[in-house]
């Protein structure tokens, strides 16, 4: 009996101690980096990203001796990598980094828990302007940078404009014309994917941005002092368009059967005319067109006053260094160069962005041309989620618009439910 | 004991030497485990008492709050009903097919080795990539809806992933679909056991192939009823790969499982103690439906 005791206490604390020396989580303990020599870079970026291969190419090039190891990851699971890894002080020196907030991996929940390098002294910070600022870091230093923006227009397919003899709408009330015309040759007006990871939150984004963040770019800040709800606001009336749009029957049939891909689908065969999507799901539709087929874009209107239109342009997903970095100054050196004119330009050829910073000679593509003015104006306003306090008012926005748009639930309980989010720790 | 005092046998020292010796050989392999399975889960159970956001160096004890939390979300009502429901649904059906698939592909029709591969190969599909598949074919204007438009049964199509009632129902389809062959194999694997005279005496005796089935080869199968049980009410309740793939929990949460849930808000949210208190409640589900099971069916065994 006593030797069986004695025989299992030993298992017993020989595990511990074997848990105890290697269950560390804290983030001082190695960096997973080549023990941060100068010479061999790491970074946490995108599965299948040409951009950033051309990027290491060019500055191995331009420093012999030095190695860029760059690891590819999906979306969501970039989102629970890179927040583990930065957690248990395996990160890379270079991280993705969302701007704002809105999700694991972003400026505001990342930098105040320390784990990321400030940046605001770098040069390239001075190439961006306030708005931008304002979403690269808190508490006015800046912790992150991207190269891109991401705008939200509608895009069209032109034949199918065409057909219909209309041109792309510039009122509220062309577009509800539009979905009249297009019902009439048996045509879906706006492709809206109602499934998970489908279009359907874009077309809100683009209403509010006209309704609520244009007129008012203080909007976020109103509410968390409590000053300001969303179903006190312009929320209601966007939400009330959107019902209007599906009554009207502007939507692919099926909206919330319909995936993402099968909306894109639509508008690329001209099975729909157009649809509200984010600049970088424009080449997917282009992708799906046949040969010759061409596209144009607008700012999707949410009043009958077209010089009111706002059009919503949010900073792109971004990277940022590592706090815990071995190699911080080849890290820097890294950044110096995707900011660069040379690494800017390598990205829009390779990768077709919209530059988040003016670039000598940039083109836009041409079926960004009709809104690459806007972009650059002040008749912009942010990604509402990226003035939002936590991830959480997102996902019930996505949740309760999926329901509004399946009549399981009333505007006002939706906007309900995302107040209480946004009040949410 | 008393019964043990009358018997003869090896000296009780000996056997306690062989008992402790044996504790020696369990070490190594113990305190692996211990070390990378109940360590690791134990830390990770207790963050389920905690407010932490999965990235805050600091965390702040809150006892039970989480777990009141999962009772007062609307999400989390919807998902432990859900979870229910699916792992309800899936062990009945899964196991009625593939049991009578087993029977049927058990006897001696010609193209049975054939019928076998074909029912287990999804089987060996993986979970997101069969998500994937049915998403597409469940989409508006997807195979299931176009087939029964073909045939006339245009009523019947249906918007499969985007009704709130009928999502749930299409994963459960999917479920079953991709893990009744595996449910076949083992009922296969029981009823080689079934000795082919017992049954022909049975049928001498002048019982039908219903009499025969519940008389003699149910009590036969016992045992691989037990693990097809336990695999499919296990694997219900953690139902997450086909969820994800096809409705991410949607619409409007309707097909949240317990699972999807823990992904959402310890990963995406930023809230880890609550999706760590819904891990410590799935844990506690399983063990307790598959206590309960196995000691209602190890009774039917013994």
């Amino acid at each position: 009996m006593r030797k069986r005791f004695a025989a299992t206490s030993l298992v017993a604390v020989s595990a511990l101690a074997l848990s105890l020396t290697a269950c560390s989580t804290d983030s001082d303990s190695d960096n997973s980096s080549d023990g941060g020599d100068g010479t061999t870079l790491t970074w946490s970026g995108w599965a299948g990203d040409e951009v950033a291969q051309a990027l290491i190419d060019q500055f191995e090039a331009d420093n012999p001796g030095v190695t860029v190891n760059h690891t590819g990851l999906p979306w969501p699971d970039i989102l629970t990598q890179v927040s583990t890894e930065l957690v248990s002080g395996t990160a890379s020196d270079i991280v993705t980094v969302f701007p704002g907030n809105g999700n694991p991996i972003t400026v505001d929940t990342l930098a105040p828990g320390g784990y990321l390098e400030d940046l605001t002294s770098q040069g390239w910070t001075g190439a961006f302007n306030e708005a931008n600022k304002g979403v690269m870091g808190i508490d006015g230093k800046i912790y992150m940078g991207a190269n891109n923006v991401t705008i939200l227009p509608a895009i069209y397919n032109t034949a199918a404009l065409e057909a219909l003899g209309v041109a792309a709408p510039t009122t509220y009330s062309e577009v509800l014309d539009l979905c009249t015309a297009a019902s009439a040759q048996g045509k879906v007006a706006y492709a809206l994917g109602g499934l998970a990871g489908g279009n359907y939150p874009y077309l809100v984004y683009a209403l509010v941005s006209t309704l609520v963040y244009g007129p008012n770019p203080d909007f976020a800040d109103q509410q968390t002092a409590g000053d300001a709800t969303f179903s006190d606001s312009e929320w209601t009336t966007a939400l009330s368009k959107l019902v209007e749009m599906q009554d009207a029957g502007c939507f692919t049939a099926d909206t919330l059967g319909t995936a993402l891909e099968a909306a894109q689908e639509q508008v690329a065969k001209g099975d729909a005319v157009g649809g509200v999507f984010v600049s970088n799901q424009i080449g997917d539709i282009e992708r799906f067109a046949a040969e010759g087929t061409t596209f144009e874009t607008a700012a999707f209107p949410a009043t009958d006053d077209a010089s009111a239109t706002i059009l919503p342009v949010g900073l792109g997903a971004g990277y940022g260094i590592n706090a815990n970095s071995k190699n911080k100054e080849l890290a820097q050196k890294f950044l110096d160069f995707y900011f660069s004119a040379e690494g800017m330009q390598i990205a829009i050829d390779t990768g077709s962005i919209f530059p988040s910073q003016p670039v000598d000679g940039f083109e836009p593509t041409p079926t960004l041309a009709g809104v690459s003015d806007q972009v650059q104006s002040d008749d912009t306003a942010a990604f509402p989620d990226q003035s939002w306090p936590n991830a959480e008012v997102n996902q019930v926005f996505q949740d309760e618009v999926q329901k509004v748009l399946g009549g399981q639930t009333s505007i006002e309980d939706a906007l309900a439910k995302m107040d209480a989010a946004f009040g949410a720790k | 004991m008393a019964a043990r005092t009358l018997t003869p046998g090896p000296s009780r020292r000996r056997r306690r030497n062989r008992v402790s010796s044996v504790w020696w050989f369990v070490l190594p392999a113990a305190a692996f485990y211990i070390f990378a399975v109940i360590v690791p889960s134990v830390r990770g159970a207790s963050f389920a008492f905690t407010d932490w956001n999965g990235i805050s160096p600091t965390k702040n004890w809150v006892g039970l709050e989480q777990f009141q939390t999962i009772f007062s979300d609307p999400y989390g009502s919807v998902a432990i009903r859900n979870t229910l429901l699916i792992a309800v649904a899936v062990t009945i059906i899964q196991n009625v097919i593939g049991l009578l698939i087993a029977l049927g592909v058990n006897s001696r029709i010609k193209s049975r080795g054939i019928l076998r591969v074909l029912i287990f190969a999804p089987v060996v599909v993986t979970s997101i990539a069969v998500g994937f598949l049915w998403k597409n074919l469940f989409a508006p204007d997807g195979g299931i809806n176009e087939i029964l438009r073909a045939v006339g049964l245009d009523g019947l199509a249906q918007n499969w992933l985007g009704d709130a009632d009928i999502a749930i129902w299409a994963i459960i389809v999917v479920v079953i679909w991709q893990f009744s062959g595996y449910s076949m194999v083992i009922f296969l694997a029981g009823l080689q056991g079934v000795p082919e005279e017992v049954l022909e005496a049975a049928a001498l005796d002048g019982a039908g192939p219903v009499r025969r089935f519940w008389s003699v080869v149910r009590p036969m199968l016992a045992p691989a009823i037990t693990i097809n049980l336990m695999l499919s009410i296990i694997g219900g309740f953690k139902l997450f790969d086909q969820v994800f793939a096809m409705t991410k929990g949607g619409p409007g949460g309707a097909t949240n499982t317990i699972s999807t849930l823990i992904y959402q808000n310890a990963f995406q949210l930023g809230k880890f103690g609550y999706g760590a208190a819904l891990a410590v409640l799935l844990t506690i589900l399983v063990a307790i439906a598959a206590s309960i099971q196995y000691r209602l069916l190890s009774k039917q065994e013994g």
